[in-house]
């Protein structure tokens, strides 16, 4: 398999349905492959970031936990939308992971950089 | 071009697999090659060879069929998500002694590597969200 530049969007909430954890599993596969992984977490997708999670009382995985496994998998390249933090009343102070905030005119560039971007 | 498709939304409950059969046709029509399609998320339900569709109601499941039949296009499911969805082949359901078989047999049930493939190896990669 040849080595490619592929950036995940990753939209929505942790929970509520089972979207965001199968989203991950798709980010993780792409990180064993050894492609050049990115993740830009965007719209109701930040909340996957938000710290103090706990899927126990919903009887599934936090969806958190999984994200701190991201860089053990060479994935480290993970992006926020600062806008859609600011909107929800979030700053990257209470996020889980050290994640870099873009602008829109940022995102455009790291989009362009790809070979594909992969949507949720 | 070399294409590939992404179906993550249910039949019937969402628009996504009828779309991508039409996209899918298209691209095919004007000279492009699909790599693969790789149904994920509720996307696998496509592929149930169980469901009985009301007669006013399109499936979009024979048109899958004759795309891989007349084109070869791989039709690929998530083997995560379709057998936790009820959809397995019939070596899952010798496997996990089930009582039918539902995934009908012009898709293969795959791993997500599979998806990483179909990206890292197409021009395009197209999703059709749920």
């Amino acid at each position: 398999m040849e080595t490619r530049k592929l950036l995940f969007l990753l939209r929505q909430a942790p929970y509520g349905t089972s979207h965001a954890l199968e989203a991950l599993e798709a980010v993780l596969v792409a990180g064993v492959f050894e492609q050049q992984v990115a993740v830009l977490f965007r719209d109701e997708g930040v909340w996957q970031l938000l710290d103090g999670q706990d899927g126990e009382a919903l009887a599934t995985r936090t969806v958190s936990k999984v994200l701190q496994a991201l860089p053990h998998y060479d994935v480290d390249a993970l992006y926020v939308c600062a806008e859609s933090l600011a909107r929800r009343g979030l700053s990257v102070d209470d996020l889980v992971l050290p994640v870099q905030a873009l602008d829109a005119a940022a995102q455009n560039a790291l989009m362009a950089h790809q070979h594909a971007v992969v949507n949720d | 071009m070399k294409l590939a498709i992404a179906v993550h939304g249910a039949p019937y409950s969402s628009q996504s697999s009828a779309t991508a059969l039409r996209f899918a046709r298209a691209a095919l029509a004007a000279g492009h090659s699909l790599v693969r399609v790789f149904f994920y998320h509720d996307g696998v339900h496509t592929a149930n060879a169980l469901a009985v569709p009301p007669q006013d109601e399109a499936s979009p499941l024979p048109g899958w069929i004759q795309i891989a039949e007349e084109h070869g296009v791989e039709l690929a499911v998530c083997i995560a998500a379709a057998l936790k969805r009820g959809l397995v082949d019939a070596a899952e359901r010798d496997r996990y002694e089930l009582s039918a078989a539902s995934l009908h047999p012009a898709f293969t049930l795959v791993g997500l590597g599979q998806l990483v493939d179909a990206v890292a190896a197409s021009d395009r990669f197209v999703t059709f969200p749920a």
